[in-house]
């Protein structure tokens, strides 16, 4: 897969044009790549784009059009055979400015029950505060319709636990906004550690570290809550939810399990300023056979920043930078001539000598690289092509939903063992 | 053919051996795994309880007793300190200059040994690689290996039999500034080699006549049957003028060196063989 996946010069990101043609190409990729088409998430994306008919196209709509579902929303707009037919929000300058952003073109809601009414449609994006994943997503399953919802699932276990099985239940696709699940380097790190490149993962560290303020202007005071919902536990399950969610999903995809347990703290020790979420926080998950995951992450240094790094026996993969590091040096150029020569049964001159080579410090070493990302995507562009394609082909990935419920939960049980001062258990699957 | 590069003693290990399954291969490579991280144990000052490590933290209190691999690699290195005329000095210390080897006491009866100045410490950086190397090489030889090409770091190289489709290991000193260029050729057979010397803007090694650094930009490099000569010849040839050189040489036989210099001119380095004995 890392030397097919198309080059990200062929831009992924702008025009709908560029788009089609690099997933044209994608798909060839997909469906002649062994590891790729093992993941059943990936297997939408096998089908070529759809063509300009209407009956090719798929007609979702978002509800939530605050920064993530405007993003998701232009995202759409480029993605070939989709329509985005509705917009739903219950905040009007959202709204508008998201009507705007779609040429006025798609229907607006202010109820998303109301939405899920309209005649043909397929589908619906939910990009809602936290507290409302759930009821929108059992909503638009009742209502029969395919379901794209952002991470993480839900606010509370029970939620998670209806919400998948509902999913489960639902003969319509369902699809969680773990974008790193169709990054080009997470998918080659995926691939380096299922061929044992780096040895069996013994611990995985992961942190996010930023140093901004989560509270936004509110023009009124009655809309804090509202606008502010990541700073109440009534609506938000804070940094667990926002940020550990993405390394949670990596670990439990390449660990291929759900954590056994979870300890932690958790502390609000910068941004006192009546926010009920923390601002500081650091879990430590258990794994089977011993493995285990750190955690951290804070909005009051940004020095650390983002990182997930895979450790095993033989190597350490960096997934946000993209660098893989070996444990044992590679031969020297020398020593690989050598071989190469020793193989075609010819001799040259050996060139080597000189003052003894050093291992590079962590600090100094280049590592390798990994597969970069395509033009620019993390992921997000080629999950709204798999998302249209799999509403097309009406082909469930039953995977997704494991996906989502495992890091939904790992980030609960994060917060509650640093709300509770206590060793917090897997609460069980959803089936 | 088997090949296997491995981390050890804080640099790479590579074995090359044309001729060896890869089952049996695997196992030689773990034989010489095995070989070196105990010759490191012996021999490195910063492996924490160490032979040597241990010597270096107690010999300025009294005779501190050695083991007896170390103590053999001891009386190698006083058996080499003579034979440069001083030029190979394993003994580092506070005092500049003078020759420190001869400041420590060694007691042949008691296999003890003391330091007789404050602030003396042994390294063998300049010479544990060639006995290191040595050791795998005779591993080998023992398993009844009959071609190999060994690379340790490659400042020093060790090779058995020749090139399966030639009559010798040919071995090119490269070009500091032109990877994959030789500058001088070495012809190999059951020998070794050895290169010591500074990179652009690198000083490491004393000279122990002036407890000076070695600065400039130049390479000594030595070939001769064994390692642990190539490599303390590299060193101390390199340290003392080029008139000296032949002096030295004289105690030792089958050698042949080479000293390249790098010059730079119009934002260019270039190196030029400066010295050559054969």
């Amino acid at each position: 897969m890392s030397k097919d996946f198309p080059p990200d010069t062929d831009d992924a990101g702008d025009d709908i044009v560029a788009r089609r043609r690099f997933l044209q190409r994608l798909a060839g990729v997909v469906a002649s790549s062994t590891l790729l088409s093992a993941l059943p998430w990936m297997a939408p994306l096998r089908a070529q784009p759809a063509g300009r008919a209407p009956s090719d196209r798929v007609r979702v709509a978002v509800i939530g059009t605050g920064s993530r579902g405007t993003l998701l929303l232009k995202h759409l707009l480029r993605t070939p055979g989709v329509e985005v037919v509705a917009l739903c929000d219950d905040y009007p300058p959202h709204l508008q400015a998201a009507l705007a952003v779609a040429g006025n073109k798609p229907v607006a809601f202010t109820d998303h029950r109301r939405l899920l009414d309209m005649n043909g449609l397929d589908g619906v994006l939910i990009a809602t505060p936290l507290h409302e994943h759930a009821p929108m997503c059992l909503d638009a399953f009742a209502a029969d319709k395919h379901v794209f919802c952002e991470k993480s699932l839900a606010l509370t276990v029970e939620e998670c636990k209806a919400v998948a099985r509902a999913a489960h239940g639902s003969r319509r696709v369902f699809q969680i906004g773990h974008q790193r699940l169709f990054s080009a380097s997470f998918l080659h790190a995926h691939e380096m550690v299922a061929s044992g490149q780096i040895g069996n993962i013994t611990q995985i560290r992961a942190s996010w570290h930023r140093n901004n303020d989560w509270r936004r202007p509110v023009p009124r005071p009655e809309l804090e809550r509202k606008l502010n919902w990541r700073l109440y536990r009534a609506s938000s399950a804070g940094l667990m939810a926002e940020l550990a969610s993405h390394h949670l999903q990596i670990a439990n995809w390449f660990l291929d399990a759900a954590p056994l347990s979870c300890v932690g703290y958790g502390s609000i020790n910068h941004w006192k300023d009546d926010r009920e979420v923390h601002d500081n926080v650091n879990v430590l998950f258990r794994y089977r056979d011993g493995v285990t995951l750190l955690y951290d992450s804070l909005t009051s240094n940004r020095y650390h920043g983002l990182e997930i790094q895979i450790m095993g026996p033989k190597g350490t993969i960096e997934g946000e930078s993209g660098k893989v590091y070996f444990e044992q040096p590679p031969p020297a150029p020398g020593i690989v001539r050598l071989i190469d020569q020793l193989e075609k049964s010819t001799v040259e001159t050996i060139p080597i000598g000189g003052p003894t080579w050093k291992p590079d410090s962590k600090q100094a070493t280049a590592g390798q690289a990994l597969r970069r990302d395509l033009g620019g995507d993390d992921g997000t562009a080629i999950s709204m092509a798999a998302f249209a394609n799999a509403i097309r082909l009406n082909q469930k990935t039953p995977q997704m939903i494991d996906h989502a419920y495992r890091s939904a939960i790992a980030v609960l049980m994060g917060q509650a063992a640093m709300d509770q001062g206590r060793e917090i258990a897997w609460p069980g699957d959803y089936s | 053919m088997f090949h296997h590069t491995f981390a050890a003693m804080n640099t790479r290990f590579s074995m090359v051996l044309p001729e060896t399954e890869a089952r049996a291969g695997r196992r030689f490579a773990r034989e010489a795994e095995a070989v070196l991280v105990e010759q490191e144990r012996m021999m490195s000052r910063f492996v924490a309880h160490g032979d040597l490590a241990t010597v270096n933290r107690d010999a300025a209190g009294g005779p501190v007793p050695v083991p007896d691999g170390l103590w053999d690699v001891l009386q190698t290195c006083r058996r080499h300190h003579e034979l440069t005329d001083g030029a190979f000095d394993i003994a580092q210390g506070s005092q500049r200059g003078g020759h420190r080897m001869q400041m420590v006491h060694f007691d042949p009866v008691a296999r003890t040994l003391q330091f007789t100045a404050p602030g003396m410490q042994l390294d063998l950086g300049g010479i544990g690689k060639g006995i290191a190397l040595d050791r795998v090489r005779q591993l080998l030889l023992d398993r009844g290996v009959g071609h190999a090409f060994l690379s340790f770091g490659e400042s020093s190289v060790g090779v058995i039999g020749t090139h399966p489709a030639g009559d010798c290991w040919p071995v090119g000193v490269e070009d500091l500034f032109e990877p994959g260029r030789s500058l001088h050729r070495f012809d190999l057979r059951d020998s070794s080699m050895s290169t010591s010397g500074n990179r652009e803007g690198q000083a490491h090694i004393v000279d122990p006549s002036s407890g000076c650094l070695v600065t400039g930009c130049e390479t000594m490099t030595v070939a001769c049957a064994s390692a642990t000569d190539a490599e303390v010849l590299s060193t101390a040839l390199l340290v003392v003028p080029a008139p000296r050189r032949a002096a030295i040489l004289r105690h030792y036989a089958g050698v042949q060196a080479v000293h390249i210099v790098y010059r730079k001119s119009n934002g260019r380095w270039t190196g030029e063989k400066d010295w050559l004995y054969e």
